[in-house]
């Protein structure tokens, strides 16, 4: 049931009756196809998406080759809210990796219930930000982290948005969204099976050690995860009139003037 | 493609060129991709380039493409590529022998 169904997401399952309700004749349930493309970059965004399950990846395309993920979104977040509520066009490709249930609503309905409910508004923008801050994350990492860090990194960003201790993606597919030759993953997860991290089958990875697999990645994992927590912890949090913070006087910097 | 560090490693899929100089390209950027961000760690490792899985083409010492030793004299760098030849070698033997004691 919708219901049900909606309560998966992460953002749909914090929402109070009323604002749930706000939202919920507007809500579709599509599914989630393998390769489905949800928006393009440059194009205008016609829905939102809440995940329920499954994998998407917001990509940056180039010229010459699909490009790599800046972003993952499972049942944790919501693609397209940003520019949805800009009324701008897609800054990426939000691609489906693992096919999976969700919720959905147009764009234009989106607007109108967070023009009705300040409270949703909020919610949204921290879910919103918490993409730009992984996007952010993942540029830093790719400069500079080695490749066997950052494949680590991924395959714990996968698994924690998946059920059990599967990864279900090809080693293509894993090439694709880190930027590298299919060879280099297939190298790596040669390495990491032999050192009994991970197991590799047909069509996925099976991972065997998570402590391990932890302790190779970069510190992208756990810095995102810890920072991201603290932020969505915050989404409950309604501003109270007179607690607005008072700037203190900035130290004056050389070429600038104290504020 | 096979890489060689203290243990090899294969792909066996492989990836299919029109020519060996495409291959050789393809498996530069490969050596890159592995280096980048640990040329240190990774300086004694061996790319070896196979046709039809059985005939090897080429070997690729990684320190041969290790950008951070460019600013070094040739010879000072033909000595560090030397150096990690024979820490491969030795690093295969010693796996090697290890197994053998099992």
């Amino acid at each position: 049931m919708l219901g049900q169904a909606s309560e998966k997401n992460a953002f749909l399952s914090e929402l109070s009756a009323a604002e749930l309700g706000a939202l919920r004749s507007h809500l579709a349930p599509p599914e989630l196809r393998v390769g489905q493309c949800l928006h393009y970059l440059g194009d205008p965004v016609e829905e939102v998406v809440f995940p329920n399950s499954g994998l998407i990846a917001t990509t940056m395309p180039l010229r010459d080759n699909p490009g790599a993920a800046a972003a993952l979104v499972g049942r944790d977040g919501i693609v397209g809210a940003f520019p949805a509520l800009a009324t701008a066009p897609a800054a990426s490709d939000a691609v489906v990796l693992i096919g999976g249930q969700a919720s959905r609503l147009s764009a234009v309905a989106f607007r109108y219930v967070l023009d009705q409910n300040p409270s949703i508004r909020r919610r949204v923008a921290r879910y919103a930000y918490a993409m730009v801050v992984q996007s952010q994350q993942t540029a830093l990492c790719h400069a500079a982290h080695p490749v066997e860090s950052r494949i680590c990194r991924w395959l714990l960003a996968i698994q924690g948005r998946c059920v059990g201790d599967r990864v279900p993606l090809t080693q293509s597919t894993l090439a694709q969204m880190l930027g590298v030759r299919r060879t280099t993953v297939t190298l790596v997860a040669g390495r990491l099976e032999a050192a009994g991290v991970l197991k590799c089958h047909r069509g996925y990875m099976q991972i065997v050690n998570q402590a391990e697999l932890e302790r190779r990645s970069c510190e992208c994992h756990a810095l995102l995860n810890g920072y991201v927590d603290k932020l969505l912890a915050l989404a409950g949090e309604t501003p109270t009139v007179g607690e607005v913070p008072v700037r203190a006087t900035a130290p004056e910097r050389p070429g600038r003037r104290a504020i | 493609m096979s890489l060689y560090g203290s243990c090899g490693i294969a792909d066996t899929v492989g990836v299919n060129f029109a020519d060996r100089d495409q291959a050789l390209c393809y498996a530069y950027d490969v050596v890159r991709e592995l280096m980048g961000c640990r040329e240190p760690q990774t300086r004694t490792w061996r790319l070896d380039v196979y046709e039809d899985h059985d005939r090897r083409v080429f070997e690729i010492p990684l320190a041969r493409l290790d950008e951070t030793l460019d600013h070094l004299a040739p010879r000072w760098r033909s000595r560090i590529e030397d150096l990690s030849d024979r820490s491969r070698a030795l690093l295969e033997t010693y796996s090697a022998a290890r197994i053998t004691m099992r």
